[in-house]
Order: structure tokens, then sequence, then C-alpha cells
């Protein structure tokens, strides 16, 4: 098995589990040298803020 | 109805918040009439999302109009990443706060009026909902951030009294003037504070040494944590450094493996990353790295061998 099929089958098992996790695949990034890292290059969601202005009663 | 969208709402990012139109606090009121405008009569209750972005006002359908709002939103891609965390200090909330600019535009307060927030609230019902604002501190970002740069900051409470500490929580967030000086308010991305910790990414290492990069490199090690902090990292063994041996929160440390003392077979070591910063802030984490190395000996045994001559 040379290294660029062991990376190549990496990415897919590693695609195929984050499908199955519900996992965002941009959010994976598959490095040389064998080595898988999660990337969090893509923001996080906005978190939206809604702010009421009341009087007490 | 506000109420009752936060429970609908509740497994979704959106953050309902109540404020005192009497009293305002921080700069929060103030997003309001920008985003109004002028002309016209107002009637309570005020909201706005997004410091202003969308607005409304008095009676209206106030189910659809505020889940519209919010929807809308939630549609909305950041134009920021934000860090913060929060610690009691005495009787003030301390807010750290770090924002990565991923607008295009460049922020400052003298050109599109640039502001970090931290709003603190208490789940308690003071006026009608459930989550009253306490405080909601402030400071302009003077010197300008642009696109892709940092900008930090520490952002004190008041002292506050008379609340539940244990109900506090506080969020914080940047926003600006896309118009320029004038105009509604945006707010690029908001974060939940969360209590001051050194994060590790990630926490363990484990190569071949047929994985070993030529220089050695086995990893980065990203560490995370309010901005206040610096680092330093030790290693419990001769073939295990970390580079640089420290620096500033946030940050990276390359991995290596110092190959001509790393010991054939399975070598497990340890690297400890301990920071410290303002207020008594002090932490430590430890990553772990395994590398299985090639058995150097006894391939060289076997190379011996084979150039010994035959009998």
């Amino acid at each position: 098995v040379t290294r660029t099929s062991l990376t190549l089958w990496l990415i897919v098992t590693a695609a195929v589990a984050s499908l199955a996790l519900g996992e965002d695949l941009r959010d994976l990034a598959v490095a040389s040298e064998g080595r898988t890292v999660w990337k969090s290059s893509v923001p996080p969601p906005r978190l939206v803020v809604f702010e009421e202005f009341s009087r007490p009663t | 109805v506000v109420d009752q969208l936060a429970v609908e709402y509740a497994d979704r990012l959106v953050l309902f918040l109540e404020d005192n139109v009497d009293t305002p606090l921080g700069r929060r009121r103030d997003r309001w009439w920008a985003g109004y405008g002028s002309g016209g009569s107002v009637y309570l209750p005020l909201v706005m999302a997004s410091s202003g972005r969308r607005v409304s006002s008095g009676s209206v359908d106030f189910r659809t109009v505020y889940a519209g709002i919010v929807d809308g939103e939630l549609l909305r891609p950041p134009q920021a990443e934000v860090e913060a965390f929060s610690a009691r200090i005495g009787n003030v909330m301390r807010v750290y706060l770090r924002v990565v600019n991923l607008s295009p535009a460049t922020l400052s307060a003298a050109a599109n009026a640039a502001t970090a927030h931290a709003v603190v609230w208490e789940d308690r019902k003071v006026h009608v909902t459930s989550r009253t604002v306490r405080a909601a501190p402030f400071c302009e970002i003077s010197a300008p951030v642009a696109p892709g740069e940092a900008f930090a900051a520490v952002l004190d409470t008041p002292a506050l009294s008379g609340v539940d500490w244990g109900r506090l929580h506080a969020a914080a967030f940047v926003d600006y003037r896309p118009a320029g000086a004038t105009g509604a308010f945006d707010m690029l991305q908001a974060a939940l504070a969360v209590p001051p910790a050194l994060s590790v990414s990630p926490e363990s290492i484990s190569v071949t040494g047929a994985e070993l990069a030529a220089d050695g490199a086995v990893g980065a090690v990203a560490l995370g944590g309010p901005h206040v902090l610096t680092w330093s990292a030790a290693s419990d063994a001769l073939w295990l450094t970390a580079s640089p041996g420290g620096g500033a929160v946030p940050g990276t440390a390359t991995v290596r493996v110092v190959r001509e003392a790393l010991p054939s077979g399975v070598s497990e070591g340890r690297l400890t990353f301990s920071a410290s910063g303002q207020d008594g802030l002090a932490f430590t984490r430890e990553v772990s790295v395994k590398v299985d190395a090639p058995d150097t000996g006894s391939r060289v045994r076997r190379r011996l061998l084979r150039r010994a001559p035959g009998p």
C-alpha cells in the first residue's frame, strides 16, 4: 500500500465517518503524512442576539 | 411571546434578552434608535436583532414578526470570529473578548463606530421575560482593525448588587455601522462567554516512524483561552520538543521528535502546557505523544549480518 493510496483511504474513511456523524465536511481536512486533523476554518453559525426593551409593570 | 420564542428556539443559536427601556445600559438602547431612524411615533415594546439591523416597535403580530426577524438573521453568515470568557472578580463580572474581523470592512470607531460590547444577564423574571440584562459594558474600537486582523479587550461591569451570581451569564459581540458614520448598526457575530480555561487541541498525537517528517514534526497543538494568558511548554522526554517554547494565547506550538534521541520501538512522552495571566488565571494541560519508531537497532544488525563474510 503506497502512502498516496493510504491517504486516499483515510480521506474516504473520514468522509464516510463524518457523514455518519452528521459533521460538516468543510470542517474536515486530512493532512499529508497520514495525519488527520479537524480544522475549524469555517466559522461557526451566527449567534443571533434578540433584545427587547420594556417597562416594568 | 418572547418567552415562548425562547422555548421554541432553545436548540438554535438565539439569545433572547430583556432590558429596561427607562434605564439604558451601555449602548444597547442607542442601537435601537440608530436602526429605527427618526420620525413617527414609537410604542413599546421596542425590539431589535443584531444591534438594530432589524427593529420593531409597538403592537404587531408578535409571533410572526419576531420569528421572522430571528429566522432572517439566522440565515446570515457571521462576519467575525468571537471568543469570550467571563469571570467574577469581586462584585464585577469581567469579560475577556477577542474578535477576528472576517468582514470586508476595516473596523474603527472613527470610520464606522465599531464597538465591542458585553451583556450580562440574569435568569430571573424582573419585568416581562426571564432573562434580564444587568449590565452592558462596551468599548469603542479606536485602533483600526483591518479584515483578517484581531482585536481584544477586557470589559468590566460596574459592581453588581442584588443579583444571584449563580444565574448570571455573559455574552460578547462587536457591531459597527456598515454605511459609515450614520445609519443602522449591524452585529458581526456574538459569543456566549464561558469560564476562563486553557484548551489544547489535539490532546494526543500518535505517529509511526514511517510517518515522521524530515524535520521531525509530528503535529501542531493549538492553544486557546483568554487573550490575557501567556503559555510555556515543558517536555518530559529528551526526544520530544515543542516550538516555540512559549508565547501568547491563542497560539500554536509545533511538536517535533528529535530523531537522534528517539529510542527504538514505542516511545511515549508528554508535553505540559502551562498558561497564566492577570486575575490569577493559571491553567495546565497535557498533550501525550506516542511514536512507534522503526527498530533501527535490528535493521543495523541485519545489515551487518548480510555484510558478514561467509565461511
